[in-house]
């Protein structure tokens, strides 16, 4: 298989893991979780979602750690996703405060109370994806890349569809209460979320250079996806 | 030099060692205890904790300091020089 097809396919994989009864749900009808299942599904999503620029941290560290500059274009494609992630340097715009910010202004129009985040509700898959997702950024360079990529591949459609379940609805945010919901989403879909995994698909094929870099690679991305895999079929169990 | 650090919250009082090198939020990852964090590199501040006691050391030379109070910490890129207390907000 040429490279890009190796791209193509994670990306399938992960359209396919996004594409679970969860989220499709959600898409479908927000209105089928009650405050108590919103709240639960918000909180195993932020144990997901908050450490993806601490992921990507690990990642550098590994790269900078390399005394080659054939690494430098994948250090420019980490560093300027982290920036994104860190929302630049504001802490008030950094992703996963803005997906805080964003989850509580839907809890609170969708059901009329504020979110609350509670640690009982985040289950064993979710804090297992959590460990393990950050140890295979920490691991090597190549099963790191693949994990990236799947990481990054599953973005996307996983964000596409949870907006689509708030758009929907978009006419019961009053004032500027749309606009903060949806700023998570807007930052993401406007195409910065494709460009990481795309940056990917451009940086990184050079370094893969032998079969065993490949396995590691392709070992990277089929650990993350098995992990995120699981934590949508733990999710399910508890929300259903 | 390995390192003791009392992590205090609103209702618990846990101990917790770090290992010489990591950071104070890999060592909180490791122990499991939860606290909120983001980039992980010094830039969006989200990790910042109150340092009780202790001496800390910074392990990226471009943190965004100018964002915290002097009482301050970004647990992401800071390490330990001496036993601390930190307090999670
Ligand atoms: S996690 Fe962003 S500054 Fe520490």
């Amino acid at each position: 298989m040429i490279n890009k097809d190796v791209f193509e396919e994670i990306k399938l994989r992960a359209g396919v893991i996004a594409n679970n009864d969860v989220l499709n749900k959600w898409e479908n009808n927000p209105f089928s979780f009650d405050h108590e299942s919103y709240c639960c599904f918000i909180a195993n999503m932020n144990q997901w979602l908050a450490p993806t620029a601490y992921r990507l941290t690990q990642g550098l560290k590994l790269l900078e750690n390399q005394q080659s500059d054939r690494f430098n274009p994948i250090v420019e494609a980490f560093e300027h996703n982290i920036l994104d992630e860190a929302g630049d340097g504001d802490a008030d715009k950094a992703h996963a405060q803005l997906f805080i910010d964003s989850s509580d202004i839907i809890s609170r129009v969708f059901y009329d109370d504020k979110l609350t985040l509670n640690e009982d509700k985040v289950t064993e898959e979710t804090y297992h994806l959590h460990n393990e997702s950050i140890a295979l950024f920490s691991r090597d360079i190549y099963t790191m890349l693949g994990a990236a990529v799947a990481q990054e591949t599953h973005a996307l459609p996983q964000l596409e569809k949870m907006y689509a379940g708030i758009y929907k609805y978009k006419e019961r945010f009053s004032g500027d209460l749309w606009k903060n919901a949806a700023e998570f989403y807007d930052v993401h879909l406007d195409g910065t979320e494709a460009r990481h995994a795309e940056d990917l698909n451009n940086t990184i094929w050079e370094i893969l250079d032998t079969e065993d870099k490949m396995n590691r690679f392709s070992q990277g991305s089929d650990d993350f996806l098995q992990l995120l895999s699981l934590y949508w079929k733990g999710l399910s169990k508890v929300l259903n | 030099m390995d390192c003791v650090c009392v992590v205090r919250s609103e209702n618990r009082t846990r101990k917790i060692g770090v290992v010489s090198g990591e950071t104070i939020l890999d060592a909180l990852i490791k122990n499991n205890v939860r606290t909120k964090y983001s980039c992980g590199s010094g830039i969006c501040t989200l990790c910042k904790v109150e340092l009780i006691s202790g001496e800390v050391e910074y392990t990226r030379k471009k943190v965004n300091l100018e964002k915290i109070k002097e009482n301050e910490v970004l647990i992401c890129c800071a390490k330990v020089s001496s036993d601390i207390t930190i307090h999670l907000g």
